[in-house]
């Protein structure tokens, strides 16, 4: 097999495997499919273009990293665009509307299943994620649903560890007084 | 005595497991618009690189420099509206002024000279 065969078949491997992560990543920073997927794409492209060569090893830290500067690079357009619109006197339609916890469906409105419980609970979780400032919200995810210990979260954030620690204490304190109605 | 931070990780445990089970369930729609971009980004791993582009493009910046320099160099020049040098070296020399004031005066006495 030719070795760029296997460099393939390895990356395939990778991005299949991590692929789902990263878009539910994305999805909650954007809050829409479309920019999720444009996140995670051009993530792909880059890990491809710029890094097949490395070791496999190495990859997972790199992909996390493009993911994360990518919604930072998002998150930068939007803030511009947002303030373009300001000055032109248009509101902004992302930033009218209810709290989105309030969107959720309120308990007993239905007879609930297990299936429906569960829908429910990842509602309200990814409501109270959205309203996470974007640090607050990568660092959490990173440590809690990536498993990554500070050092490598602040790595993969261009933070310092001192700020991960800052931004996943308030996140988890945030969330908690958030959800603490919607779950008990 | 229990644990303070008992509440706190259960709590923890519970968004994992509600984040993981929302992994596991992504629609197929959007599994399907994955698949598709994983491809496509490792399809350009075959591709090749466009090497010409960046020469391509130092030549484009490099024609139009040599144009707007040529194009600079080739303008007539314009005269310039600067005093010239000896105008300067007469401006300059305030002794003299009032032979020029009375230039009349003088080529007059020079005629009277000759005539008398």
């Amino acid at each position: 097999m030719a070795p760029h065969e296997d460099s393939t078949t390895a990356l395939d491997r990778f991005l299949a495997a991590h692929e789902r992560r990263a878009y539910r990543m994305a999805y909650v920073a954007t809050g829409n499919h479309e920019d999720a997927l444009d996140v995670v794409q051009d993530a792909m492209f880059k890990l491809v273009q710029r890094y097949a060569k490395r070791a496999e090893g190495e990859w997972p830290a790199l992909f996390t990293r493009i993911v994360q500067n990518n919604l930072a690079d998002f998150y930068r357009r939007n803030a511009v665009r947002r303030k373009w619109r300001q000055w032109f006197g248009r509101a902004d339609d992302d930033d009218v509307g209810e709290d989105p916890l309030e969107q959720v469906e309120q308990p007993g409105t239905h007879q609930p299943d297990d299936q429906l419980v569960q829908q429910r609970a990842m509602q309200t979780l990814d409501a109270a994620l959205k309203k996470l400032p974007l640090r607050q919200q990568q660092v959490f995810l990173l440590r809690q649903w990536e498993g990554l210990d500070v050092a490598a979260t602040a790595r993969a954030m261009g933070v310092s560890e001192g700020s991960v620690k800052t931004h996943y204490s308030r996140a988890v304190q945030s969330l908690r007084s958030q959800l603490e109605d919607h779950w008990s | 005595m229990s644990d303070p931070k008992q509440p706190e990780q259960v709590f923890l445990q519970r968004v994992k497991s509600t984040l993981e089970q929302n992994e596991a369930q992504l629609d197929v729609d959007t599994l399907r618009d994955l698949r598709l971009a994983r491809h496509k980004a490792l399809e350009s791993l075959h591709k090749p690189r466009r090497l010409w582009q960046p020469v391509a493009l130092a030549a484009v910046a490099a024609t139009v420099a040599v144009m707007v320099v040529s194009l600079q160099l080739m303008q007539p020049k314009t005269p310039t509206t600067a005093p010239q040098i000896e105008d300067m070296a007469l401006l300059s020399a305030s002794d003299d002024l009032d032979l020029y004031e009375n230039l009349d005066f003088y080529q007059w006495l020079e005629l009277e000279k000759h005539n008398g």
